[in-house]
Order: structure tokens, then C-alpha cells, then sequence
């Protein structure tokens, strides 16, 4: 199955033993398990499937062995359908390197590791010696796994690491092109992931209670991850007071007050993500290019003015 | 540990970029997460994970100082972030303390972070980077310049402090003797320290002013992030434009 962070497309997946089964963005679960329950589907749902910072990111939603999958289908459709006909059409999702992550009780993990050590299907290579290496070199335990394939034309001869986290869960952790010298491209990347998922890890489940979770990792940063809670409280503040057109002196405070504050952050901040946040802020062009600069040369100048402290 | 001239001629046998680091690029990855820079975590496993795999694709380099600066200074850095997560559990006992003298206890359990796996998990990762490394011994001609430069107050030695001076005048001679022996692949030398070698503390992709032409002219890029090299190199997303001189000079 394949989920995206962003407008994932509704699929029930009929993948390993656990029966079918839809897997949702934390946005989506309510509005499916609603419909399902309108239509008397039952179901039971995992809602931390997947976290990311601490947080759920995927759901599962489990529809029992006797689920019907055609009707389930046609019900999750509709509520594409509905949503998109009270939302505009999304763009095409920036692109993104997908993750893949295998989830399982615990009760599966022997049977698991049994195969995932025994001879890879056809075209892996099982690299017991960069393993060794590993071992070596962060102390890593077991449940570390490095496995290569030749992906033909491009990107050639790779390297996969399939790591164990906690009882019940594997991820892919690195893929490391082994010939070429550039990094894969985010299409590589994904299409690396995509056969691995295919040729490796569908046999390695088939007939196995779990899920495997292919979906598109988020992206860049925001402002809200760089900043600390004051600066962005304060530049919050800034922005809803202020005068967009023409900045009032209590504006200008207000501004310094939030430059001064990243200052003592010693935060680095790649000024594109504050152009982006004033934009989405309602700051009009000429105003936004002239905070930035500002930005930029003020804390040019309390560099200098730390120097020129530091030196007395 | 080896001579500048030993490792010049392992380089040029085998050729590869070579990225040299300051001490704080070891030391940040213990304290990313109390710095609000968690992010750095994920790219030192990423280049940890690369040297592990393929380890003839980049070269590390340190000078003997960064490691004699590691181990006198680890353990100030590791009682910082322990100190931090304990912080931290104090802050969530008060907030659930708060909720249960209302009388609305929170439905959540109390976590507690004060494990000290995560300190040692970080520690390991930066020493899996450090045994990457070349380090390189001291070289008397290197620390007699880095002296000048103190003498000088020349940056990075500006405030008198003679440590960076060492390290980079090391990897400017290495990069010399690189180039002299016909060496094509970059060279690379990524400090944190934004003070000594960064423009101002809000581009880290610029060398300080006074450092331009020192870089320039051994042929070295300086980058104040490691995320910043590694692009540049390649190794990680899009590359990163390395700052460039004005032709002409200053």
C-alpha cells in the first residue's frame, strides 16, 4: 500500500494475513471511520500506526477477514469524491523521498527475523561484511540489516538498511547507491524503495499478521521547526498587529523585538522560510523583500556587535 | 595518526573528497537536541551510514587536537544534555502536578526522558565518525603559523586563542600539498563555530571576511553547517552554492 502525508488517495489493502485494511492520515480517520459506521461496516482502528515527532501520523483502520472490499472501496471513492468536491483539486505534492516501514505484533518478530536471515529472494545480496562493519563502528546490535541489489539502468548497484525498532517494527533506514559517486535523486530513491517493497518485502510477509507502510516522508522544515517558541510567538505578534502597507513605529519594535530574540537563539535561519511564512501571512511583495533585508542586516550587525563586546 | 605528507599520498593513490572538521562538529551532535537543532542528528547518522557502507567515498580528516579537545570537553557536553532531560522531566511532573491539584488529572501517563541511552547513543555516533577520521599529528610548521596569527590577533585567533588556528592551518597545508600533488577532488572545512570563522552568526555559508582569502588561495570551501558540506559534496539532496571570492579581490 502507498499513503502520503498529504490527500493519500483511500484504498483498502488486501497485502499479509491480518485481513483488509485502509490506512489514513490522522485528518482522514475521521471522516472514514464516519462513513464506514453510517454504512454499518465494522472496523477497528490503530491510530498510532505510524508516529512522526512524537505524534500520529498513519492510522489503520482493520475491516475483519469477511470485510467486503469491493463495497468498502465504493464507499471510501465517494468520500474522495464529496471531499473533493467541497475542497479545490490539490497540486501535484512536492516531491519527497518515501519511507518504508514494516509493523507486526510481536509475536510475528522470530518468524520474521527466521526469513529476513535466511537466503534473500532472487537478485538481493545479503552484506554480512558491511554489517561487520556497522558493528564496528556505532556499536550497533543486532537487527541491523544491509542488503544490495543492481537496479538496472540507473542507479546500479545499491545498498539497503532494514533496521528493527522495538518488538514490532521495521524500517528502512538508509539506501547508499554502492557504484555511483552522486546521491539518488528523489525519483531513484523512491523507485529503489518501490522494487524492494516489491521483490523483498512481499515475500518476506507473505503469509504474516502486519502492514507495511510505504508513504512520503515530510518534507523542508517550516518556520514554526527553526524558530524557537518566543521568536515565533513574537513574530506572531508582530505580524497580526502590524500595519501591512506601512510599518507603524510600534510595528518597528515589535520587529526588532523578534530579530533580537532569534539573535539570542543563535538560530540560523534560511530567510526563504521567513519570506514563505510573511507571504502566507498576508505581506504584501515590497514589504516582505524589505523585512527580509532588514532581517539579514541586523543580524549582521549584532554579530559585530557581540564582537566588538566580546573584545573589551 | 599520520603525517600530512603520509595522508596526501593515501589521497592521492586513492582519490576522494576530503572534508576536514573542527571539534564542534562532534560536540554538536550530543547537544542538537537541547539547541533546538535535532535535525543535524539525522545527517551525521546519514554520513556515518555512507562511511559505514562505502567508506572509500569521502575522506574525514581531524587534527590530533580535535580529538585531545573531544575528550576534555565530552563529558561537559554530555552532563549538559543529561541536565536538560532531567529539566525536562521536572517541567512535565509540574504540568501533570498542576492538573491533579485542580482536581482534572491528565488521562496521559508521565513520560520520563531522563534515560541516559540517548546521551550514549549520540556520544557512539559521534565517535563512530571521529574513528572515520585521518587524524592528523601535530605538524611544527602548521602550529608555528596558527602562533603568528595569535601574535597578529588574525582570525580565528582574533581573541588570542590559538586551538583553531592549529586546525586551520593544518588543513590549509594539507589541501596545499594536495594540490600539489595534482589533487582534484574538493576540499572541505566545516566548523560550527560561528564566532572565529562565520561572516555573522546568520550565514553559515560564508566564511569570515578576513578568512576569504587564506580559503581561497589553499583551494578550500568553507561551509559553517555539515549539512551544507555534505550537499556540496553531494552526499545529501541539492548542493549548496559554496561562497565565492569576488574576482579581482578584495
Amino acid at each position: 500500500m502507498r499513503s502520503t502525508l498529504a490527500d493519500a488517495p483511500l484504498v483498502v489493502s488486501t497485502d499479509g494475513t491480518a485481513g483488509p485494511y485502509i490506512t489514513v492520515t490522522t485528518d482522514q480517520l475521521g471522516p472514514v471511520v464516519e462513513a464506514l459506521k453510517a454504512q454499518g461496516i465494522p472496523n477497528q482502528v490503530d491510530d498510532d500506526a505510524v508516529m512522526i515527532d512524537g505524534r500520529p501520523a498513519l492510522a489503520v483502520i482493520d475491516l475483519g477477514q469477511d470485510a467486503d472490499v469491493e463495497r468498502v472501496q465504493t464507499i471510501l471513492d465517494q468520500l474522495t469524491a464529496e471531499s473533493r468536491g467541497v475542497r479545490p483539486e490539490p497540486g501535484l505534492p512536492p516531491a519527497s523521498h518515501n519511507e518504508l516501514i514494516l509493523k507486526f505484533p510481536p509475536s510475528v518478530a522470530p518468524v520474521l527475523v527466521r526469513r529476513i536471515e535466511a537466503t534473500p529472494p532472487l537478485g538481493w545480496k545479503r552484506r554480512t561484511e558491511i554489517e561487520a562493519r556497522m558493528r564496528k563502528m556505532r556499536a550497533t546490535r543486532a537487527g541491523a540489516y544491509c542488503f544490495s541489489k543492481n537496479v538496472e539502468p540507473t542507479p546500479g548497484e545499491v545498498a539497503i538498511w532494514l533496521e528493527s525498532r522495538g518488538t514490532g517494527e521495521f524500517f528502512v533506514s538508509t539506501i547508499i547507491p554502492l557504484q555511483s559517486r552522486g546521491p539518488l535523486s528523489v525519483e531513484q530513491n523512491n523507485r529503489v524503495l518501490d522494487d524492494f517493497e516489491k521483490t523483498f518485502i512481499e515475500p518476506l510477509m507473505r503469509g504474516l499478521k502486519g502492514h507495511v507502510f510505504n508513504y512520503q516522508a515530510p518534507t523542508e522544515p517550516t518556520l514554526e521547526d527553526v524558530l524557537s517558541t518566543e521568536s515565533m510567538r513574537r513574530l506572531k505578534s508582530f505580524s497580526a498587529m502590524a500595519n501591512k502597507g506601512m510599518l507603524h513605529p510600534l510595528d518597528v519594535q515589535r520587529w526588532n523585538s523578534f530579530v533580537a530574540r532569534t539573535h539570542l537563539d543563535n538560530v540560523v535561519l534560511d530567510t526563504s522560510l521567513l519570506s514563505d511564512w510573511l507571504q502566507g501571512d498576508g505581506w504584501p511583495e515590497r514589504q516582505r523583500l524589505q523585512l527580509v533585508d532588514d532581517y539579514e542586516h541586523a543580524r549582521s550587525l549584532l554579530s559585530v556587535y557581540d564582537e566588538e563586546r566580546a573584545d573589551r | 595518526m599520520k603525517s600530512i605528507a603520509a595522508l596526501v599520498a593515501e589521497l592521492a593513490a586513492a582519490p576522494r573528497p576530503v572534508l576536514c572538521l573542527d571539534t564542534c562538529v562532534f560536540l554538536d551532535i550530543i547537544t542538537t537536541g537541547n539547541r533546538g537543532l535535532t535535525d543535524l542528528v539525522e545527517v551525521n547518522r546519514r554520513l556515518s551510514d555512507i562511511l559505514v557502507t562505502t567508506p572509500d567515498r569521502i575522506q574525514l580528516v581531524v587534527t590530533s587536537l580535535v580529538l585531545r579537545e573531544w575528550v576534555q570537553r565530552r563529558d561537559d557536553v554530555r552532563d549538559e544534555v543529561t541536565k536538560w532531560l532531567a529539566h525536562t522531566d521536572r517541567q512535565i511532573l509540574e504540568i501533570h502536578r498542576a492538573w491533579e491539584r485542580l482536581g482534572r488529572p491528565l488521562a496521559t501517563p508521565r513520560f520520563t526522558y531522563h534515560d541516559p541511552d540517548l546521551v550514549n547513543r549520540l556520544t557512539t555516533l559521534a565517535e563512530s565518525l571521529l574513528r572515520s577520521s585521518a587524524v592528523l599529528h601535530e605538524d611544527t610548521t602548521c602550529v608555528m603559523r596558527a602562533l603568528q596569527r595569535v601574535k597578529w590577533k588574525n582570525r580565528p585567533s582574533h581573541n588570542k586563542q590559538i586551538k583553531d588556528s592549529i586546525h586551520l592551518e593544518t588543513y590549509l597545508e594539507l589541501s596545499r600539498k594536495v594540490r600539489d600533488a595534482g589533487y582534484g577532488q574538493p576540499v572541505i572545512f566545516a566548523s560550527t563555530n560561528s564566532s572565529d570563522f562565520w561572516e555573522d552568526k546568520n550565514t553559515p555559508e560564508r566564511p569570515h571576511a578576513e578568512l576569504v582569502d587564506d580559503l581561497a588561495t589553499a583551494d578550500v570551501v568553507f561551509f559553517g553547517r555539515l549539512p551544507l558540506a555534505l550537499r556540496h559534496l553531494g552526499l545529501l539532496g541539492p548542493a549548496a552554492t559554496p561562497f565565492a571570492p569576488p574576482a579581482g579581490g578584495p
